[in-house]
């Protein structure tokens, strides 16, 4: 049921997998320095025993566009 | 999909999204991924729309929603997106941020209530204040946006902004289950 076509509706994106991939990717490039599979290591592993910090959390809450529906 | 109740109340709820957001943000836009169907875990996450607003400062929307069955009465019948986390930031042009409301009671090692930081470029005196978690109700989208504009000088991008962020408002209520 996963969506692959990307369409804009006005100021609407729905993004594809690679898209949404790509916004996770350079979130976690841009706010950590790191790439969204590394971050995703480390998230998944406890690394981040106080994940509420800005650049951390602001990547978090990105996570949907990097998990498989 | 199009035509589904499930559908039409995602389309829904982001428009009223979009439509609050350009209230500040000059071209917002909200990138989406899924979400049409019923999910026990965040299927879409909302947003990021970092742009400029007015010349001075920079506004970060994150959200996570999820569509679950709900039989209670609602605009779109037995279908309402469902907010499981925000982050709605506040911050310089340069990027350091002022404030932040935020809620995210699914990220492990952190408070599960909705809450507000005050970060450093707001300039607080005290340390505490820059790692408090100050305890908030539930904030909307709308009245962050309004806080912005009454509060902080963010030029609106619309003449009748007060009346388009009543109306998102008016469908935030409307479907809130809390």
């Amino acid at each position: 049921m996963g969506r692959t076509v990307a369409r804009e509706d006005r100021h609407i994106r729905e993004l594809d997998d690679a898209q949404s991939w790509e916004l996770f990717d350079n979130a976690a490039q841009h706010y950590l320095g790191i790439s969204g599979e590394e971050f995703l290591g480390r998230w998944d592993s406890g690394y981040y025993e106080d994940p509420d910090q800005p650049e951390v959390m602001s990547v978090v809450m990105l996570l949907p566009f990097a998990r498989s529906e | 999909m199009a035509g589904k109740p499930e559908y039409e109340s995602v389309q829904r709820f982001r428009e009223s999204l979009q439509r609050t957001l350009s209230c500040i943000v000059r071209g917002a836009y909200v990138d989406v991924k899924g979400g049409y169907y019923p999910s026990p875990t965040p299927v879409d996450s909302h947003g990021r729309a970092a742009r400029r607003a007015g010349q001075r400062y920079g506004v970060l929307y994150q959200g996570q929603s999820t569509v679950p069955v709900d039989r209670g009465p609602s605009a779109t019948g037995p279908w309402r997106v469902t907010t499981v986390a925000y982050h709605y930031t506040l911050q310089e042009a340069e990027g350091a941020e002022i404030l932040s409301c935020q809620w995210h009671p699914g990220a492990p090692n952190s408070v599960r209530f909705p809450h507000l930081h005050i970060r450093q470029a707001a300039g607080p005196g005290r340390e505490e204040l820059q790692r408090a978690h100050l305890p908030t109700g539930r904030v909307a989208l709308e009245n962050f946006v309004r806080l912005l504009i009454v509060d902080f000088g963010v030029p609106p991008e619309k003449d009748n902004w007060e009346g388009e962020l009543a109306k998102s408002l008016a469908e935030f209520e409307e479907d809130r289950s809390w």
